[in-house]
């Protein structure tokens, strides 16, 4: 055994199926970039990333649920219950400060409590969050009863329109945050444990690993991202309307499925979920800018998902035959 | 020097049903000592090892561990105070690092909280390292690595988690020669460093190898406990069969002039099996033989076509066949009924009557695919009562019934379908005493007409007083065929251990 050898220090790191997404990514920028003039352009790249802000927030939080085997169709409705309230105190001109604290507080409740349903009350996550995303929903239209919220002050714009540091607001936001979420699901405990529960929630237990615990803090993140994420919405739209989320579980499930976290739980990355947010948003900002009618979008977004996980099954098919090529190798050397 | 106790086990009973897995059985763990567990399957080792790692909680007894009593409400419980277990089956994390499967739960963490992969990683690559496995495979998934190594990994896990008991079922199944060595080599650096180990395995040879004590189990009780010097193979042997058992039913050896309803000849599926052949005529009952994970299943399962084999020809009514699927062999008349009736036999939830008709539902639809309800009933009452299968109503959930009216239920729907060769998997696994009588009379009755039966099953008294002719496996390879007039207990016993006695030689 070679003694002097020092073993490169171990990190958790995203696995070859993110990097997948990632390179798609770029080849898809490319592609873009040749057949299309405007592609390029400072201003596309801008509309592109801060129309997909407040998606790329929500799918840190789903990555983490997804990551746990769970799933959350509830956020568009959550994202829309915080809206109305956020527009409510931006229209009697409450402190910012105050609004955004009460938005994330109010997104983590709905969290927490989807957390317990599927903990405590044992109701499967897509069952018990489509219960809370209709009930949520109702809510929506009983909140603003046939009229819109329209017209809302420009408190939060900062976050999608404005620039800091001469970069676009979105770049700066999205960069924090998914470093925040890297470090948490790299180097915190905590973050560590979804892994955990995600494969197994049966050696989470053994390991001292509380696999209820676990889950009812990435719900709990995921909610509050979600009451982040309404304070992006009103500052780009700056208006509530009756659909407001209808397409956020869907879109932010399909970004994290083509990043690259398995549907089964246990795999995935913040970082993949990242590329995968921005290839569907490339893709459909894409399908416009060729002048391809906008109906096409959902098809090929569905094309999309259903190819990811075709891709996720040839990963895993390539490396059981790996597998079984090095045993037969053994086998042969005995 | 008398070595001091480490567990104490004292009269530990546990029963699942009506079956008496553990009977009173008392034992005693010293430190640094390697102890071995015998026994033929089903004797109540992995039922003892569970409750012992507090997966399983014992009916009555008690344990002392380290001079205090203990009770355990879990297997937290047990690995808390240094009880470590790796199940033959591992539970581990799959998609995540070996590093993290070492640490997880137990984490390295720097003052300000945050997770110390440098020190993480020195402290796995030091736990591999002394299970000699190349360091680098610590940034691998388990999901990359082998069986065996996965094995081994999980014993460096609790090697580094320091535990005072370790508890290794079956270790060597999965393992390489080589890895057995490095096991070994670990085993005896765990002795002289205190560790006691707690070590299932069928092969009688590695015990010798590295065991102190051995305590040999019997239908769930203790039958002897030897020091390492005193035990030989032939007293082990001995003390696993030896028992008494009495058999009011006995099958009547007739000359059979039938030609074979199945002819298997030079069957091999690499790394699973080799070289099996074997031949069956209608009305013969053929017992398989041989321990867990030698092999007995797949070879069935390549003659109704789940799992192929790699070479060999199998014959069925002088015709060579090559089932693709279950399906297939139905259709020729070769029906299996598998071991495990809850996962795969039965429709839990659903009414006696449809896990009977389940199978037959085409034959008793009329041309436009219409169930016709009144020979369905009464195709299901004829079997129940030619079975006596107790049930409130025919339309009770099958769960409801006990093991053994459920086991009926499963061989019923088999037979409602006719068949010419009945592969039975451990057919009275898990059922109480009185009912295992009533199946071994249908098995019986089954034969006389006509049916060839394979009977699979890992109780010896079973296969002696059934079979015509008995097949033994020992890891893949035959090592045995036997009319039953030649063979005794302790015959069979010792071609299953593998231990090929010149004395007595198979008759193959």
């Amino acid at each position: 055994m070679n003694k002097s050898s020092r073993v490169r220090p171990y990190i958790p790191k995203p696995s070859r199926r993110e990097y997948f997404t990632i390179i798609i990514l770029v080849i898809e920028i490319i592609i873009f970039s040749i057949v299309s003039k405007n592609f390029l352009s400072a201003n596309n790249l801008e509309t592109v990333l801060r129309n997909s802000t407040d998606l790329a927030v929500v799918s840190i939080g789903m990555t983490m649920v997804m990551v746990l085997g769970g799933i959350d169709i509830s956020v568009g409705s959550a994202l829309g219950v915080v809206a109305i309230f956020v527009g409510w105190m931006l229209q009697r001109e409450f402190n910012p400060v105050l609004i955004g604290f009460v938005a994330v507080l109010l997104g983590t409740i709905i969290g927490v409590f989807n957390g317990f349903l599927v903990t405590k009350a044992k109701i499967p996550a897509i069952i018990a969050t489509l219960g809370i995303s209709n009930i949520l929903r109702a809510a929506i239209f009983g909140m603003l009863g046939g009229s819109w919220l329209t017209g809302l002050p420009q408190v939060f714009t900062l976050f999608t329109k404005g620039h800091i540091l001469g970069l676009p607001a979105p770049v700066i936001l999205l960069s924090i945050f998914y470093f925040i979420f890297w470090v948490f699901l790299t180097y915190i405990p905590a973050g560590r444990h979804i892994y955990a529960v995600g494969n197994s929630a049966e050696a989470s237990t053994l390991s001292g690993i509380s696999a209820t615990r676990t889950q009812i803090v990435a719900f709990g993140l995921l909610g509050s991202l979600v009451g982040f994420s309404a304070l992006i919405y009103v500052g780009r739209l700056a208006s509530v309307e009756i659909t407001v989320g209808n397409d956020l579980a869907m879109a932010s499930i399909a970004a994290v499925v083509v990043g690259g976290t398995s549907v089964k739980g246990g795999k995935g990355s913040v970082i993949g979920t990242l590329a995968g947010v921005l290839f569907i948003a490339i893709m459909k900002n894409g399908i416009v800018l060729l002048g391809i009618p906008s109906l096409w979008e959902k098809a090929v977004v569905g094309v999309l998902i259903i190819l990811s996980v075709v891709v996720d099954l040839v990963f895993t098919q390539r490396s059981e035959r790996q597998k079984r090529e090095q045993l037969s190798k053994q086998r042969m050397a005995i | 020097m008398e070595k001091s106790s480490l567990l104490k086990i004292e009269n530990i009973s546990k029963s699942f049903g009506g079956v008496q897995a553990l009977d009173n059985v008392s034992l005693e763990i010293k430190k640094g000592e390697v102890h071995a567990i015998v026994g033929e399957n089903g004797a109540g080792k992995s039922t003892l090892m569970k409750i012992i790692a507090g997966a399983l909680q014992p009916d009555s007894g008690r344990l002392e561990f380290e001079g205090n009593s203990v009770e355990f409400e879990g297997p937290r419980d047990a690995s808390q105070i240094g009880i470590a277990i790796v199940y033959q089956e591992p539970i581990f994390f799959r998609e995540l690092s070996v590093v993290e499967n070492i640490y997880l739960g137990e984490e390295i963490r720097q003052n300000r909280g945050t997770l110390d992969w440098n020190s993480m990683t020195t402290g796995a690559s030091e736990a591999v390292k002394k299970m000699g496995l190349p360091v680098d495979i610590i940034h691998k998934t388990m999901s990359e690595l082998m069986l065996g190594t996965q094995q081994l990994v999980l014993i460096a896990r609790s090697i580094h988690k320091k535990a005072k008991l370790l508890i290794l079922d079956e270790p060597t199944a999965i393992l390489s020669q080589a890895e057995t060595e490095i096991l070994f080599n670990t085993i005896k650096t765990l002795k002289e460093q205190g560790v006691s180990i707690l070590y299932i395995s069928h092969r009688l040879e590695e015990i010798f190898q590295i065991a102190d004590r051995i305590t040999v189990l019997r239908d769930g009780k203790k039958v002897e406990d030897f020091a390492i010097d005193e035990a030989s193979e032939d007293k082990l042997v001995l003390s696993m069969t030896g028992r008494n058992f009495s058999f009011d039913l006995k099958k009547e050896l007739k000359d059979n002039n039938k030609t074979p309803i199945l002819e298997v000849e030079h069957l091999s599926r690499a790394g699973v099996y080799q070289d099996i052949s074997f031949s069956i005529k209608p009305g013969e009952i053929l017992g398989f033989y041989g321990l867990v994970g030698a092999g007995r299943s797949e070879v069935m399962q390549a003659v109704y076509g789940e799992l192929p084999s790699d070479s060999g020809a199998i014959k069925y009514k002088e015709q060579a066949i090559h089932p693709h699927n279950s399906l297939d062999a139905i259709e020729k008349g070769i029906i299996y009924v598998p071991e495990d009736r809850r996962h795969y036999g039965l429709f839990l939830i659903r009414a006696i009557q449809d896990n009977l008709s389940a199978g037959i539902l085409r034959r008793i639809s009329n041309r436009i695919g219409v169930i016709n309800g009144h020979k369905e009933l009464e195709k299901v009452q004829d079997q129940m009562q030619s079975l006596k299968i107790k049930a409130g109503s025919i339309f009770a959930p099958v769960s409801s019934l006990s093991g053994g009216n459920q086991q009926k239920v499963v061989l019923g729907r088999s037979l409602m379908l006719n068949p010419d060769l009945l592969i039975l998997d451990e057919p009275t696994h898990g059922i109480d005493v009185a009912t295992k009588n009533e199946i071994h009379k249908l098995i019986y009755a089954l034969a006389e007409k006509n049916i060839a039966i394979i009977l699979i099953s890992s109780e010896l008294p079973e296969v002696l007083a059934l079979a015509d002719n008995i097949l033994v496996m020992h890891e893949g390879s035959m090592t045995g065929y036997l009319p039953r007039g030649k063979a005794d207990e302790e015959t069979i016993l010792r071609l299953a251990l593998g231990l090929h006695d010149k004395k007595k030689t198979a008759v193959v």
